[in-house]
């Protein structure tokens, strides 16, 4: 195909790895999001699901602590990726824009998302009872156990209490793993700014921490 | 010698390895003798490993396997749900509502003008008012409890003449 590039398949899922023909007309620099979004304004669905594909993981880490029932977190992935190709396309079509900044703006409408959704249903609670099971407590007393799940609890629930930056700092470095490069681009403030919400928010968590807890 | 205060945001961020090497050796320099950093950072990566999630369960993941698709779907009725002619008539209409809206109190009904031909007033006849009062009038009590009384006896001799 002339003009065509090859382009791998390098997203949140590596093992779905697999090589996609795009057309041409990119700059030389664009990204895979660039390119599949392209593709998907030309009348490729399939590369609207390899774009989603590539970023559900990253999405679902991000609003899982804010929802109670993966469901929720489906509904929330959706509109994230509903809203994001939205707002690229206006950018695409308005702006003759070919770059779009579509990760970025995945990361900054899901945490949006999730934080509204947790204000509007107040569902505060989720620290308290999500999988606590899955904390190594094998062979501990029942005591121990309740007492260790009370401390998980506090220590969640306070990370959704936290200030605004602090929250959503926490919730892209704990839960997402994403840089701290990434995480100020996405919020739009500085790095530093990241470094320093993350380094207030880990001196309350660790005094809640170390709290003792109540009989 | 650097205080402790200075250590303690890459401390933070060290708890979470997400610490430059550079950075990492100054810390770990400053941690080889100072027994309260080393304290806090442990504290710190306590703190962070129970606040961290579980790692994404299956059901999770497989929540999403229609993803694509629904948004796909949920995208296409965004976009065909609105089209610019639609857009354009619903601006229209409410365009015309607001002007409907605003003219309304401007058009005033007539004045109202009373009738030039009124009916002759009569006077009315007392012996007739009179006549209309009386039968209205209410009878005395001891003529109504006779009244019933005679009426009460004459039931009970119907009653009687029946059986």
């Amino acid at each position: 195909v002339a003009g065509a590039k090859a382009m791998k398949d390098g997203g949140d899922r590596g093992a779905a790895s697999h090589l996609r023909v795009l057309r041409g007309g990119l700059p030389e620099d664009a990204s895979p999001d660039d390119a599949l979004f392209q593709a998907f304004v030309d009348g490729d669905d399939d590369a609207f699901e390899d774009l989603v594909r590539r970023h559900e993981e990253l999405v679902l880490k991000i609003v899982r602590r804010f929802t109670l029932h993966s469901e929720d977190a489906r509904d929330l992935a959706q509109r994230t990726f509903v809203r994001a190709f939205e707002a690229a396309r206006r950018t695409f079509e308005r702006r003759n824009e070919p770059h779009v900044p579509f990760r970025r703006w995945v990361i900054r409408i899901a945490i949006n998302l999730a934080k509204n959704h947790a204000r509007d249903v107040n569902r505060w609670t989720r620290a308290a009872d999500y999988e606590l099971g899955q904390q190594p407590y094998r062979g501990m007393e029942p005591l121990a156990k309740l007492i260790a799940d009370q401390r998980v609890a506090r220590v969640r629930r306070a990370i959704l209490d936290l200030p605004r930056r602090q929250r959503e700092v926490v919730a892209l470095r704990l839960d997402a793993e994403l840089p701290f490069a990434e995480i100020a681009a996405a919020l739009d403030i500085s790095e530093n700014s990241a470094r320093v919400s993350f380094h207030h928010a880990a001196v309350r968590l660790r005094q809640l921490a170390s709290e003792e807890d109540a009989p | 010698v650097i205080p402790c205060d200075e250590f303690q945001p890459l401390l933070s961020a060290h708890a979470d390895g997400a610490l430059d090497t550079p950075n990492v050796h100054r810390l770990e320099h400053h941690l080889a003798g100072c027994e309260r950093c080393r304290e806090d950072l442990a504290n710190t990566q306590a703190a962070f490993d129970l606040a961290r999630l579980p790692p994404v369960a299956d059901v999770e993941r497989r929540a999403l396997v229609n993803l694509p698709a629904t948004a796909l779907t949920e995208l296409r009725r965004d976009r065909i749900g609105t089209p610019i002619w639609r857009a354009f008539a619903a601006g229209f209409l409410a365009a015309a509502g607001m002007a409907v809206v605003i003219a309304a109190p401007t058009q005033v009904p007539p004045p109202f003008t009373p009738p030039t031909q009124v009916a002759a007033w009569e006077e009315p006849d007392p012996a007739e008012l009179l006549a209309l009062v009386g039968e209205g009038e209410l009878q005395p009590r001891e003529e109504l409890a006779r009244a019933e009384r005679i009426a009460d006896e004459a039931y009970a001799d119907v009653i009687a003449d029946g059986e």
